[in-house]
C-alpha cells in the first residue's frame, strides 16, 4: 500500500499518528487525506521544487548533520 | 431509419437496450428500513486530528445512499465536510462529501448509492466530544443510468403503488440514479421499480 507523510494529526481506526508520521493506507484514502490537507502531496512538492521529499529531507539531515559537527 | 452501431443491444434474454430509452425492471428482496447507524455508531472525533475510519460494523444491504448524523456535543461540530470513500454497483470506487455546518445537529443525506464504504474522513472538529452515526437511507441504487427521472411504475410485493417513486437521476454516473418509494423499504417486502433508462451498457442488472 502507498504510504504518506502527514502534515497534522491523524486518528485512523483508533490508531494515533502524529504530525511527520508515515502513514500507510489505500490509495483513495492517502488521496482524501491529501486534499483536506492532512497529508503532504509528494507530487506537489517535487513539481514545485524540483525536489523530492525523500531528497529534501535527505538533504535537510545532510545540512543538521554537518552543523551539528562543526558544533562538536 | 439507421440503427447505429452500439444503439441497440441485447444484454440477456431479459432486456433489450435501446440508446433512444428502453424499459428496464429492477427488484430487491426485502431491502433493510432506513438506519441511521447501520455502519458505524458514535464514532468519536477529535479537535486536534482529522479522524479517519476504514472498519464499519456492517456494510449497506443493497447499493443505497448515506446518512450521517452528528450526536454527542452537537456544539462541538465544526463546518466542513465529512468525506466518504466506497464503491458503485457496478464496483467502481466513488467518493461524496457530506457537508456539516458548525453545530449541526441535525443528519446530512447522500445522494449517491454505496455498495460498499472503504473509509469516512472526519476533518478536525471544534471540541473532542462531536460523535458521528453512519447510516443507510432509503435512496435505492439503481443499476442503470438515466437520462431523465423516468420512473414508469414502483411494485411494493406486487401492489403498485399509487403514488410514484422519487427518482434521482444522471447520464454519466450510475451511483446518482437512485430510487425511493412511497412506501419505505422495512426489511421484509419486496420493492420493484420499473424505469425508462437510456443507458446502453455491458452491465449486469442486479435484480435480486
Amino acid at each position: 500500500m502507498p504510504t504518506v507523510k502527514l502534515r497534522s494529526a491523524l486518528s485512523h481506526d483508533g490508531v494515533a499518528y502524529k504530525p511527520g508520521d508515515t502513514f500507510e493506507g489505500d490509495q483513495e484514502l492517502i488521496d482524501t487525506l491529501i486534499a483536506m490537507g492532512t497529508a503532504i502531496d509528494p507530487k506537489a512538492i517535487e513539481e514545485t521544487t524540483g525536489v523530492s521529499l525523500e531528497d529534501a529531507e535527505a538533504q535537510a539531515k545532510a545540512i543538521v548533520d554537518e552543523a551539528n559537527d562543526r558544533l562538536l | 431509419m439507421t440503427v447505429q452501431r452500439n444503439e441497440l443491444r441485447q444484454v440477456d434474454r431479459s432486456e433489450r437496450q435501446y440508446a433512444g430509452g428502453y424499459l428496464h425492471r429492477q427488484k430487491w428482496t426485502d431491502p433493510g428500513a432506513a438506519s441511521a447507524t447501520a455502519l458505524k455508531s458514535g464514532q468519536a472525533t477529535s479537535n486536534s486530528a482529522t479522524t479517519s475510519v476504514t472498519t464499519f460494523s456492517a456494510q449497506p444491504d443493497f447499493p443505497r445512499n448515506l446518512v450521517i448524523t452528528p450526536g454527542g456535543t452537537t456544539g462541538d461540530v465544526a463546518a466542513g465536510n465529512v468525506t466518504v470513500t466506497g464503491t458503485n454497483i457496478r464496483d467502481a470506487v466513488i467518493t461524496e462529501t457530506f457537508a456539516f455546518t458548525a453545530d449541526q445537529s441535525a443528519a446530512t443525506t447522500g445522494n449517491k448509492a454505496f455498495k460498499t464504504v472503504t473509509s469516512v474522513v472526519f476533518p478536525i472538529q471544534d471540541g473532542n466530544a462531536a460523535t458521528f452515526n453512519i447510516g443507510t437511507g432509503v435512496k435505492l441504487g439503481l443499476d442503470r443510468k438515466h437520462s431523465e427521472a423516468a420512473v414508469i411504475d414502483a411494485y411494493i410485493d406486487g401492489t403498485r403503488e399509487t403514488t410514484a417513486a422519487t427518482m434521482a437521476f444522471s447520464a454519466s454516473a450510475v451511483e446518482s440514479n437512485t430510487a425511493s418509494t412511497n412506501t419505505a423499504p422495512n426489511g421484509s417486502r419486496d420493492v420493484v421499480v420499473i424505469t425508462m433508462s437510456t443507458d446502453v451498457t455491458d452491465a449486469p442488472q442486479t435484480t435480486s
